[in-house]
């Protein structure tokens, strides 16, 4: 699979949502708030980037297991590796 | 049966890999921690232009690592089993060398040979991870 | 010994009665010679006039050869009759004569012929007149003695003082000489020390001078050390890095050699001697990494070794640029006292100069000090001498006076005279008074005194000048029987005034000159005596 990705930076590590996923992103006065479609949302520092299509890996099981469960899979971007949300399951909680 | 095993040295163990398995040895490569990841694996890191999660081989193995010393070499390796294998990397301390280790003679089950009088624990790379 | 002197006299005369017409003659010439006698007699005691006593004499015999002839010519012309008036008249007159009362031989000689009476007129006015001056030139004599006396007293003893003076002052000056010399050699003694010293500075500023060039090499020589220990401390963190690049490399050539022989494990058989190959290389590439690890253990070492040396040095560095410092100070120091011991050293020469000079001016000045006290010693010994002399000739003035007061003349110097006025205004006054009014009328009298036949104490009064000193002696002498006093007993035995030769006063201390005359009541019996004593410097001071 090859999505498009929003790229934002949050607790130091980049993070890959699918950019069909993302409704809205809004600007707050502590970051930025990635609004998803079906109303959830994640908060981050930054969007640093939209990526074009990349190449995203899926995970085998020792590694998925010792990721946090909304990860889907891997990709690179800038030479930096990207954790990329599951758009059903994008990380809960999403304020920091 | 027998075959090449990469030695490496993690704490104060001795470790062979499979060397069919092994894709490349390594300096450490540069580690994204990523927050909320579970114990083990230690970041994400870029290898030939893809994505790689780094699993820390001490902790995977239940082996005494050495307090504050991190590892200086990646083995970039395949695990899991086959038809759902994954390139990770494996941090370690040390890479000591590829050697031909005769495994009838060790006690299979015991995981374990004995090399110029030295254990070396063997890695089951297919398995590796699951047990935690 | 006046006393016998005039009692001498007296029985000379009495003893010579006149006899044969030749008598008269004879009779002149044993006056004369009397005379003569009673002259030298008085004069004997003081053989330092003859002079005067031989003039004296020869005027006495001239008078008396004189005398002689007249009597002679005048007695071959004289009747018996009148010869035996004459020769009474002129026994009287003689008589007066030989007592020395001139005034009354004179009125004895008025009844003789014309030929006898002028002639023994102009002989007693002869005798007269030089008794007078007599009187008069010996009182001269006593006083100018006596002034001399006095002078010559009084300048011996400035002189005796000048010459103690003059002594310790010598002997101040000569204390001084010494004091000089002595602060002369020790400022000769500190002129050596500071010399001594001088050479020792100079000495010290040479090994001071020395050590700062040493230390100052020294110092160089450290600067040097440090600087190559920079140096090499540089090139030991150069070698650190090309350590770190060979272990890199090794490091690097090891991972290539172990994924070499994973590609040649993956290649099988095919690949098996590449491994060989790959093998080798990494056990290379491990060899490099121990070599690496032991060299830089090794340059660790060595830099550590010169990180030490570089410290040690600098510190030395430090240590030797303080002790520098502290050698240019004590150099300065040893300058700075150097030149304060020279001008010590020049002040000490001075000193001594100074001081040598002064010792020998202190010593010209003892020398001639020396002499003044030489000098002034003859010089009081002389008016020492000079004022004995004095004393002697004022002794042979008073003694002379003596001789000459024991003639009656009338003359305001004649002392017999003056007790006879004297003792005539006490008749019939009353005596105390009339004593008290005589007294106070002279300075000379120093007592006159009323005796009665009994030898008490009848009225005393005394002079002015002597009245403090002498009263209580005087109320002494109211207890006393004066009869077998000298004066006395010379005034009752020569019915006549007496001139008593000087004595001690028992009132004043000084000497004095006694003179007694006997009184008689209407009956002709003693009543008394009268006595003054003439006090001689008072009297002499009348003559000066």
């Amino acid at each position: 699979m090859s999505p498009e990705l929003v790229v934002v930076r949050r607790a130091g590590a980049l993070w890959g949502v699918p950019a069909a996923a993302v409704a809205a992103i809004e600007r707050g006065p502590e970051g930025v708030t990635v609004r998803l479609a079906g109303g959830r949302e994640l908060g981050a520092e930054a969007v640093v980037g939209l990526s074009g299509e990349v190449s995203v890996r899926g995970l085998a099981p020792p590694v998925r297991r010792r990721l946090p469960p909304a990860v889907a899979g891997l990709a690179l971007w800038n030479s930096e590796p990207v954790a990329v949300l599951g758009v059903a399951a994008a990380p809960a909680g999403g304020r920091r | 049966m027998s075959g090449a095993h990469l030695l490496v040295r993690v704490g104060e163990t001795t470790a062979a890999l499979p060397a069919a398995a092994v894709r490349r040895v390594v300096r450490s490569l540069r580690l994204h921690p990523l927050p909320g990841a579970g114990e083990g694996l230690l970041g994400l890191a870029e290898f030939a232009g893809e994505p790689l999660a780094v699993l820390d081989l001490a902790r995977l193995m239940g082996a005494a690592g050495v307090a504050g010393a991190s590892p200086a070499v990646t083995v970039v390796t395949w695990i899991g089993p086959a038809g759902d294998r994954e390139l990770v990397g494996l941090a370690v301390d040390e890479a000591l060398e590829v050697a031909e280790l005769d495994l009838g003679a060790a006690a299979a089950g015991a995981g374990e040979v004995l090399v110029a009088e030295r254990p070396v624990r063997l890695v089951d790379l297919e398995r590796l991870g699951e047990e935690a | 010994m006046a006393t016998s002197v005039e009692r001498t006299t007296s029985g000379n005369t009495g003893g010579s009665a006149p006899g044969a017409p030749v008598g008269p003659a004879v009779l002149a010439l044993l006056i004369a010679w009397a005379t003569g006698a009673w002259l030298v007699g008085g004069a004997a005691r003081e053989a330092a006039l003859p002079a005067a006593t031989w003039i004296l004499h020869g005027t006495a015999l001239a008078a008396a050869v004189a005398l002689a002839l007249a009597l002679a010519r005048s007695a071959r012309r004289a009747s018996a009759a009148a010869a035996a008036a004459r020769r009474a008249a002129l026994g009287a007159a003689f008589r007066e004569l030989g007592a020395g009362d001139l005034t009354r031989a004179s009125a004895a000689g008025r009844g003789l012929p014309d030929e006898l009476g002028p002639v023994l007129e102009r002989a007693l006015e002869g005798i007269g007149g030089r008794v007078e001056r007599l009187q008069e030139s010996s009182l001269a004599v006593a006083g100018a003695a006596e002034g001399v006396d006095r002078t010559a007293s009084s300048l011996a003893a400035g002189a005796a003082q000048q010459a103690a003076a003059a002594g310790e002052v010598t002997a101040a000056m000569e204390e001084l000489a010494r004091t000089a010399a002595e602060i002369a050699e020790h400022a000769e003694s500190q002129n050596r020390m500071v010399a001594q010293a001088e050479a020792d500075g100079a000495a010290g500023a040479e090994a001071v001078g020395e050590a700062v060039a040493g230390i100052g090499a020294v110092e160089a020589r450290i600067g040097d050390v440090t600087s190559r220990a920079d140096t090499l401390g540089s090139r030991s963190r150069e070698i650190f890095r090309v350590l770190e690049l060979i272990s890199d490399i090794a490091q690097e050539t090891h991972l290539l050699s172990l994924n070499a022989a994973l590609e040649a494990a993956a290649a099988g058989d095919r690949g098996r001697r590449f491994a060989v190959v790959a093998g080798e290389v990494r056990v290379l590439a491990e060899r490099v990494r121990d070599s690496v690890a032991t060299v830089r253990s090794q340059v660790e070492e060595f830099a550590s070794a010169i990180r030490a040396t570089v410290v040690a040095t600098e510190e030395g560095g430090k240590e030797v640029t303080r002790v520098l410092d502290e050698a240019r100070a004590a150099s300065a120091a040893l300058e700075a006292l150097r030149g304060a011991l020279g001008e010590s050293s020049g002040a000490a020469r001075q000193i001594s100069s100074v001081t040598r000079q002064q010792t020998a001016a202190s010593e010209e000045v003892v020398s001639t000090l020396r002499e003044l006290h030489q000098v002034v010693e003859r010089m009081s010994r002389d008016l020492t001498q000079l004022s004995g002399t004095a004393g002697r000739l004022r002794d042979v003035g008073l003694d002379l006076q003596l001789l000459a007061q024991a003639f009656r003349l009338d003359s305001p110097r004649s002392l017999k005279r003056m007790v006879d006025a004297w003792s005539a205004r006490l008749d019939g006054a009353d005596a105390g008074e009339m004593l008290g009014e005589l007294v106070g009328a002279t300075r000379f009298v120093e007592a006159g005194y009323l005796v009665d036949a009994g030898g008490r104490l009848v009225a005393i009064r005394l002079g002015e000048a002597f009245a403090a000193s002498a009263a209580a002696t005087a109320e002494e002498l109211r207890r006393l029987d004066l009869r077998e006093r000298p004066w006395y007993r010379a005034a009752v035995d020569a019915g006549r005034a007496v001139v008593i030769p000087p004595e001690r006063s028992l009132l004043s201390g000084e000497q004095v000159l006694t003179v007694a005359l006997p009184r008689r009541g209407a009956d002709g019996e003693l009543s008394g005596v009268v006595g003054f004593d003439v006090n001689l410097r008072h009297w002499t001071e009348i003559g000066a």
